[in-house]
């Protein structure tokens, strides 16, 4: 929606503009200018505060790490080799329970729209599975199974599926009558309704579905590491709690903060340009 | 006499839902003959949603028969085009693919009727947007892009169902005027179900009262102006009035009965 009436205004722009209008686009540039260097400042800031405190001994490094200690751990798991190993188990886990967890969410609520009877029998079933902490399941998982990567990339679908089948579904189920209606009226069958109006219709939200699963996988991968892996930045995470090296602890931490980052703005990505090419 | 195309015998429907059932229409009979305009008004909820729904085949009556071109209707074929109260459409596509719509949902479209529909665009002043998305015209502009998908699988009965309710007055005058010359050139038979009995004289050579649910032809009025044949013109015609106020006359009549 925003962008959209950004577009229009680019485009019905004109080409001379008022004095008054220049000031005002000033205006909102500078403000924008300030919001932006605020984000830098805060961060600078924290990590330059965090290093004196540090140092000065306001803080316990031992406990609290420093930016230094964590940049130190990092070259040095970097220089033993193990730095991309444990990156690229966290990432390909996340990317592959993302996937799977998005793929199966879609399908199933595509079969639940199909099935109106269907969907009211699971209604409450979804429900209460949308209520269960799905790490409660974590040791059954490890159980059937197996304390492998099978059962962190089951965790991390786990716990982004339910909430995708119910956005994505609710997307689907918000479709106007009236808009079904035309299609009736055109003779169309129920699988053109589908393909040609409630899908592309339920875009947006199927992406704001996906940006939600993003970060619940993330969470359900994280556990699972915690629960079985050999591997990893969840396993760092625990391995370095557990042998009181806080150093590490933060450092898989701060890695995790970027790689989580990254993935959503790459998922954020994805939706503008699909938002785009859908109006192209 | 032009020839029947559309007949309804002793039409009866009947809606059920948890709570109770309603007739919505009983024993109706009506027909319309190729070439004409005919427009439907009657009381809010009597059943004129319901009767097109039947014609189009979206619902089956619950007795007596509904026959276009003297086959009976059992499903939404490609001889009718309906046209809903809300364009609808859809935002993710241009005028062009919007247009093509029908064609699609019904394993029509090829380079003829593509070209066909795009000759629509361009007889009736729409060609410059063909390639505008729905969200960057404006609501009467709408309406025409919404009526050229109706027309683009060349139905021979439209079915008009308050199309213009949503739009403000002027727009509304202006637009009902291009829909009327549209469906005369392209020489298609109408139904307008409206509300409004001015817009309903202004357009239609026929106009039906429909009475109180359940919807029956209360009374019909054959439309004679003395004027040229476009709506805005129409309305300023001497009879116009007369008409006006026989129809009026039917409706506040009813108003009394209800109270
Ligand atoms: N699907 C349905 N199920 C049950 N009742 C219905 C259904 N559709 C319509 N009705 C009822 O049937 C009657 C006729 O409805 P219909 O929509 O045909 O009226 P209408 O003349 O088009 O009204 P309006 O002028 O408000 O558009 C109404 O009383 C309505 O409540
Ligand atoms: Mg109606």
């Amino acid at each position: 929606m925003k962008k959209r009436s950004s577009n229009k205004t680019k485009k019905n722009a004109p080409a001379t503009m008022s004095h008054e209008h220049a000031v005002y686009l000033s205006k909102i540039k500078r403000k924008e200018r300030f919001v932006v260097s605020m984000r830098y400042v805060i961060l600078i800031g924290f990590l330059l505060l965090w290093e004196l405190f540090a140092r000065i001994g306001v803080i316990d490094p031992f406990i609290a790490s420093s930016p230094s200690r964590v940049v130190r751990t990092i070259l040095s798991l970097y220089n033993e080799g193990s730095l991309f190993t444990h990156i690229g188990t966290t990432l390909y886990e996340t990317v592959v329970g993302f996937l799977l967890g998005t793929l199966m969410g879609i399908l199933l609520a595509s079969i639940l729209w199909w099935f109106p009877t269907a969907n009211k029998i699971f209604d409450p079933y979804l429900v209460v599975l949308n209520a269960l902490p799905k790490i409660a399941l974590g040791p059954i998982l490890i159980v059937w199974i197996g304390a492998t990567e099978a059962s962190i990339i089951a965790m991390g679908v786990l716990i982004s599926l339910i909430v995708t089948i119910m956005t994505v579904l609710n997307g689907f189920n918000e479709i106007s009558d009236s808009k079904q209606k035309l299609m009736l009226t055109l003779g169309a069958s129920k699988w053109q309704i589908f393909v040609k109006i409630v899908l592309p219709a339920s875009i947006p939200t199927m992406m704001s579905a996906l940006k939600l699963s993003v970060g619940m996988t993330w969470v359900g991968i994280i556990v699972g590491e915690y629960l079985v892996s050999k591997a990893g930045l969840g396993y760092l995470i625990v391995y370095g709690g557990q042998v009181f090296q806080l150093d590490l602890v933060m450092a898989s931490i701060i890695l995790l903060c970027i790689l989580a980052a990254l993935m959503y703005y790459i998922v954020a990505y994805f939706e503008k340009r699909i938002i785009k090419w859908r109006k192209h | 006499m032009e020839p029947i195309i559309v007949e309804l015998k002793n039409v009866s429907l009947i809606y059920h839902d948890p709570f109770a059932e309603t007739l919505a229409i009983d024993d109706l009979n009506l027909t319309i003959r190729e070439g004409e305009f005919a427009a439907i008004v009657g009381p809010s909820g009597c059943g004129k949603t319901s009767m097109l729904n039947l014609l189009c085949g979206l619902t089956r009556p619950s007795s007596g028969e509904v026959l276009l071109g003297g086959n009976k209707v059992t499903s939404p074929g490609d001889g009718i085009g309906y046209m809903l109260q809300h364009d609808h459409l859809l935002e993710w596509r241009d005028v062009e693919a919007n247009i093509v719509l029908g064609l699609e949902v019904k394993n029509m479209l090829n380079e003829k009727t593509r070209a066909y529909a795009l000759d629509l665009l361009e007889r009736h002043g729409l060609m410059e947007f063909r390639h505008h998305y729905p969200q960057q015209l404006s609501g009467g502009m709408k309406k025409k892009v919404a009526l050229i998908r109706t027309l683009a699988f060349d139905p021979t009965l439209l079915l008009l169902d308050e199309p213009f309710s949503a739009l403000d007055y002027q727009t509304r005058l202006h637009i009902s005027d291009e829909v009327h010359k549209i469906i005369k050139q392209e020489h298609k038979t109408a139904l307008l179900v409206t509300h409004d009995i001015s817009e309903a004289i202004s357009m239609a050579d026929r106009v039906l009262v429909f009475s109180d649910r359940p919807a029956r032809v209360k009374k019909e009025f054959e439309i004679k102006l003395n004027a040229p044949d476009s709506p805005i013109a129409r309305r300023q015609a001497p009879e116009f009035r007369g008409y006006f106020d026989s129809i009026w006359k039917e409706i506040e009549y009813r108003e009394k009965a209800l109270q």
